[in-house]
């Protein structure tokens, strides 16, 4: 088994693997130029392609092109960054930084050379009002903070999260009214610190409930009405213990234990599965013969891919990936078909080492084009001439060792600690220094306010913080980075009378993220008597929860 | 997340079919604006209420 030499951890390479190696290698002029078998493990090539990404972080920018302030996911001033609606202009066209293949160099410099001087699209929305501060979102109104939402309405530092209104600190949700700190939940009302429920009504800190109403501190029940600890109980007894714990933060840390010992008690399904054919990974929906899978839907035949949406198939090593994308190897974002060793390509086909490219065709070594075909380093070539130059450049980055690599990652325009993949693989700026991976010392400017107030002298009460709190900000109890309170939130945190939060959104984004199992397999076995089944779980076998097989799970909820 | 229920399953496609579709003036690659356009349109047709929000609360 080959050893990583990054991480110096064991993986394997299998049939299957080298099968779809070979399916997606690149076709040209009849001669196929094969992928060779990866050096690095999963979860490291993974890695690579995760710095491409910056989901959470957003910086106020001049556009490089009207001199406007704008909001953009680039922080760092070299990188040149303009409002979507100059990129997608007519007037905007990438190849007059087109430039000659120079054979003599290696190919990624030569193309960081390029596509460093190239403008990139500061955010992506669309149909936003008074939702300017997103990111990776459409059809908002009065949104502020939030990632990857869709639908949406008067809903705050929410992450994945659709049609959902007057929420605040949800992700990976849908369908929420009036809910705060809930985590894979689908059409709930007036929910609090919910955790993969469903259909549940006025209820708060429960986990894997489904048609609940009124309960608190309650797991895997199932059609049940004010419950408290899985417990029939009385809506007088759950409202007490509601104020008591929106009133004192000590003994809501005395009922949380309390349901801490519960959920550890209660039994949990060994993956998120819901009609998935021979498939590895967890939160998989519609799946076939997917190995090593996370967060994707209706997918097919694809192997470490991550974040797939919508017809996906045979593509191998993929992170984010969508609509009908097929035969795509070693991509960020990548929407089409043989897309190849590339980042953020939509709605294109047969593209190879590009970047931010859209509607196009044949592209090879290209940044910040759309309706192009047959362009090389962003430089205009005929379909002839592409394909003589195509193969004497595949080549020679077989002879430099650059073939089948991703964009190394001293060349992405983000730090590390402003990725996703200080989200899910956290490392320290000497470790991401160490591994050649960028780190932004960007500091955000001290905010404007009358004052700046520690977390821990907040009143316990919400009713008892006056309406300047506005106009400070509050020192973050774990980061000590200071945040400031939206009138909305404010509103909504009396309405809902919830505690002033003591912690930075990106902090609570983290602790929740946390609370989602980490993307690593173990082969594990049912712990429910009798049963022999085993299964690949992304619970790891040195923690204590009780992880069962589907069938015993569905048995013992049901 | 796994969109669980249908409705938010086609919201959540919505979303991210208007995320990437580009502008459109640019989308003229026939190809892929015809997939795009044929997912809208399955989605579409079976949402008997589009509701951006839901209601039902």
């Amino acid at each position: 088994m080959p050893v990583c030499p990054k991480c110096q951890s064991q993986f394997e390479i299998t049939p299957e693997d080298r099968q779809l190696y070979d399916k997606v290698s690149p076709v040209i002029n009849n001669i196929k130029y094969h992928v060779p078998e990866p050096f690095l493990c999963p979860d490291c090539r993974q890695q690579l392609k995760m710095i491409w990404r910056n989901e959470r972080n957003l910086f106020h920018r001049a556009d490089a092109i009207t001199g406007e302030s704008i909001i953009s996911i680039y922080a760092e001033e070299n990188i040149a960054t303009i409002k979507p609606k100059n990129f997608w202009s007519d007037d905007f066209d990438a190849t007059k930084w087109g430039q000659d293949f120079d054979p003599n160099q290696p190919f990624f410099e030569q193309w960081h050379e390029m596509m460093k001087s190239i403008p990139r699209m500061a955010v992506t929305q669309k149909n936003v009002e008074n939702s300017e501060y997103t990111h990776r979102s459409t059809d908002l109104k009065n949104c502020y903070w939030s990632i990857l939402t869709f639908f949406s309405e008067d809903c705050h530092y929410c992450h994945y999260v659709v049609s959902s209104k007057n929420c605040i600190d949800c992700a990976f949700s849908g369908g929420l009214e009036l809910c705060y700190d809930c985590l894979d939940c689908e059409n709930c009302y007036n929910g609090i610190s919910l955790r993969q429920c469903e259909n549940t009504n006025n209820s708060a800190h429960c986990f894997e409930c489904k048609g609940i109403e009124n309960c608190l501190f309650c797991t895997n029940l199932r059609h049940k009405k004010n419950f408290l600890f899985n417990q029939e109980s009385t809506p007088k007894k759950i409202a007490e213990i509601k104020t008591e714990i929106s009133l004192s933060s000590t003994k809501k840390i005395e009922w949380l234990k309390k349901y801490q010992a519960l959920l550890l008690e209660s039994p949990r399904r060994h993956a998120s599965f819901i009609n998935c054919e021979n498939c590895t990974g967890d939160y998989l929906k519609d799946c076939k013969d997917v190995y090593k899978g996370y967060d994707i839907d209706a997918t097919q035949d694809c192997r470490y891919c991550t974040d797939g949406d919508m017809s996906v198939k045979d593509s191998i090593d993929c992170y984010q990936i969508a609509i009908n994308a097929e035969l795509c190897f070693n991509c960020h974002g990548a929407v089409g078909t043989n897309i190849f060793c590339s980042d953020s390509c939509w709605y294109s086909s047969n593209i190879l080492y590009s970047s931010e490219c859209f509607n196009s065709n044949f592209l090879f070594g290209c940044a910040g084009l759309h309706n192009k075909e047959y362009c090389i380093l962003n430089k205009q070539y005929t379909k002839k001439e592409y394909f003589d130059l195509v193969p004497k450049i595949i080549e020679h980055m077989q002879k430099t060792q650059e073939w089948a690599k991703f964009f190394p990652p001293k060349y992405s325009p983000f730090g590390y600690n402003h990725t996703t993949g200080q989200i899910y693989m956290p490392l320290t700026e000497t470790e991401a220094r160490k591994q050649g991976f960028n780190w932004s010392n960007y500091e955000a400017p001290k905010p404007q306010v009358e004052k700046i107030i520690p977390a821990s002298k907040l009143p316990e009460k919400i009713k008892e913080i006056p309406d300047e709190i506005l106009k400070w900000a509050i020192e973050c109890e774990i980061s000590k980075k200071p945040f400031r309170l939206i009138p909305a939130e404010l509103k909504f945190y009396r309405e809902q009378n919830i505690p002033c939060p003591k912690r930075h959104p990106d902090v609570r984004f983290l602790d929740r993220f946390k609370l989602r199992n980490p993307r690593k397999l173990w082969h594990r076995k049912c712990v429910k008597d009798g049963c022999k089944n085993e299964f690949e779980t992304s619970y790891s076998p040195d923690r204590p929860e009780i992880v069962y097989c589907e069938k015993c799970y569905l048995e013992t909820v049901y | 997340m796994l969109r669980r229920d249908a409705q938010i399953g086609r919201l959540y496609m919505r979303g991210i079919i208007r995320l990437l579709e580009c502008h459109a003036k640019t989308r003229r690659n026939t190809k892929y604006k015809d997939a795009c356009n044929a997912s809208l349109r399955d989605e579409l047709s079976c949402t008997d209420n589009p509701r951006i929000v839901p209601s039902k609360f």
